[in-house]
């Protein structure tokens, strides 16, 4: 034999042998390490366990040249064999019981059997590698190889399915990850529309007590008209307004519970309808005031929520009438759009009181409203505009110079017929809305 | 002159009270019913002029109720005042809108006076 004697006596053909032989076994070993390479590219490019099987089923056979493959993993509280290749080993067998899988998932050492073994697991391989699958110290289970043939592994095969379990464990631990997340976010999911349901019964049931003390407060101003001293008749004008105060606050908790809930109901909306309703809705402020209220006559069609727009624009009127300022002279609110590449843009332009430039960053905020100005409403109407626009995928903003008006803005996308352009002059600080849900 | 009857149905005591309150202001004699199970043998046994109605009620809906009275041609020419707790579309709106009148609560005094009014004046 060549290998029995000292390179130094070797004759030139012998050495030439010896050298092609070594030459041969390197290319060998470092393509199988190039395919180990090609499989842990090809499984973490997916995180889906079953994606990452049938990539390791596939593509290691011929790396390790076997009859039976099968990965072992931690599944309901106990460990189970998923086959990758070969027959289908018995289910009832207890993994942690066997010779050759359950020593190496309690000691997490790996295995080489070249001559079979007495385990009832596997028992038609002679020729097995079992090897632990962990990652982060965190046990994974067991990739396991098996050859019908005897002393068909060697070490160098254990060497390359060492490589080959460290690749796998790694791309297991991210698919379990974010397995883990789904089912986390999933729940989390669930537990907020429990949430919202349950704010939503408690809002809504709030109203019939609501409605009580407001009408019973109505009966006593009319009955006891003639008795009722002027101190007593102020308080219950006092109870009243807190009372319709406090509806008007139901009413958002109410719209804010069911927000989360309209992502399926998205249609293409025609603006200029909806805007007569609006009117309808607010006209008895507009005139009270004495308002010009200019809506332009091209107003292209977005998709969107259909109801929940129009409490959008409901909500951007009433703010622009409260704050108009008392003594303003020639009060104006104007409602113009204009096309913007894919979307529309939406302004409601007033001529009232304007907002500071430090008050603009808290203005979508829950309960925000701006300081030192005498205007009813509970603070909730920006903050709702800003969910419901956000969650019909567009964008909400004002730009507002304090004394001059504010103008608030908000962008969807367009309904496929609209086409529409319109000047706009840029003044005044902008502010978009950033605040997160 | 027949006395004016009217029947208010609402789970809520305290609010079917309060309607009952106001009604009477415009002399109607007024039962209230807060079991909306009795609902419909209450009416025929009544035959109210106008009927307050809530929409969320348990075991029988006030929409429930709405849908037998119209179904019902015996029953035809009551007034019926759909309350309902807020102005969101509700999955029935359709029927709800079939009634004579619909009010959100919070209802004020004025809404129902107002309604009571107009349909007295219609009354033969």
């Amino acid at each position: 034999m060549v290998s029995s004697k000292k390179l130094e006596e070797l004759s030139h053909e012998e050495l030439l042998a010896t050298t092609r032989r070594l030459l041969a076994e390197a290319d060998a070993l470092s393509s199988r390490i190039a395919a180990v390479n090609e499989i842990s590219v090809a499984i973490n490019e997916t995180l889906d366990l079953d994606t990452i099987l049938k990539v390791v089923a596939k593509q290691a056979k011929w790396l390790m040249d076997f009859d039976y493959c099968s990965i072992c993993l931690h599944r309901d509280e106990k460990w189970v064999l998923i086959p990758l290749f070969g027959e289908k080993e018995s289910s009832d067998i207890e993994l942690l019981e066997t010779e050759n899988i359950g020593q190496v998932l309690k000691y997490k050492h790996p295995k080489l059997i070249r001559d079979g073994n007495e385990s009832k697991l596997l028992s038609a391989y002679k020729s097995q590698i079992i090897l632990p699958l962990s990652a982060s110290g965190l046990l994974l289970g067991t990739i396991n190889f098996g050859a019908k043939d005897s002393q068909k592994y060697t070490q160098d095969d254990m060497r390359i399915g060492y490589m080959l379990s460290l690749q796998i464990s790694s791309a297991l631990r991210n698919a379990q990850i974010v397995q883990q997340l789904n089912l986390t976010q999933d729940e989390l999911k669930l537990r907020i529309e429990d949430l919202d349901a349950y704010n939503y019964t408690i809002a809504h049931d709030l109203k019939s007590p609501l409605s009580n003390i407001l009408l019973t407060t109505q009966i006593i101003g009319m009955k006891f008209a003639d008795e009722l001293p002027e101190k007593g008749k102020s308080s219950l004008a006092s109870i009243e307004r807190s009372t319709l105060q406090m509806n008007e606050m139901i009413d958002r908790l109410l719209w804010l519970a069911k927000i989360r809930k309209f992502e399926d109901a998205m249609e293409s909306v025609e603006v200029k309808p909806m805007l007569t309703a609006v009117y309808h809705r607010i006209s008895t402020l507009i005139e009270k005031d004495n308002i010009k209220l200019i809506i332009d006559e091209d107003l292209p069609g977005v998709i969107a929520h259909p109801q929940w727009l129009e409490e959008v624009f409901a909500n951007l009127l009433s703010n622009a009438i409260k704050y108009i300022g008392e003594d303003n002279e020639s009060p104006e609110i104007r409602v113009k759009a204009k096309k913007e590449g894919e979307m529309i843009r939406y302004e409601v332009v007033d001529n009232g009181i304007g907002i500071k430039e430090e008050d603009q960053k808290t203005l979508f905020e829950m309960f925000s409203r701006v300081k030192g100005v005498k205007a009813e409403g509970t603070g909730l109407g920006l903050s709702i505009v800003s969910r419901i626009i956000k969650r019909m995928n567009g964008e909400f903003g004002v730009k507002s110079e304090y004394g001059k008006g504010s103008t608030f803005w908000f962008k969807l996308v367009c309904n496929v017929s609209s086409n529409v352009s319109s000047e706009e002059g840029q003044q005044g600080h902008e502010q978009k809305n950033s605040t997160g849900d | 002159m027949n006395k004016k009857t009217a029947l208010v149905i609402d789970d809520d005591k305290e609010l079917a009270q309060a309607f009952k309150v106001v009604l009477e202001m415009d002399d109607f004699e007024v039962t209230t019913l807060n079991d909306s199970q009795q609902a419909i043998s209450e009416i025929k046994r009544l035959e109210p002029q106008i009927i307050t109605l809530d929409v969320d009620m348990p075991y029988v809906s006030g929409i429930d109720i709405l849908q037998d009275i119209q179904a019902d041609e015996s029953l035809n020419g009551m007034k019926v005042i759909m309350i309902t707790a807020s102005a969101q579309v509700n999955d029935h709106q359709s029927v709800i809108d079939r009634a004579d009148l619909v009010l959100m609560k919070p209802v004020t005094l004025q809404q129902v006076r107002n309604f009571v009014t107009r349909i007295s004046k219609t009354e033969p």
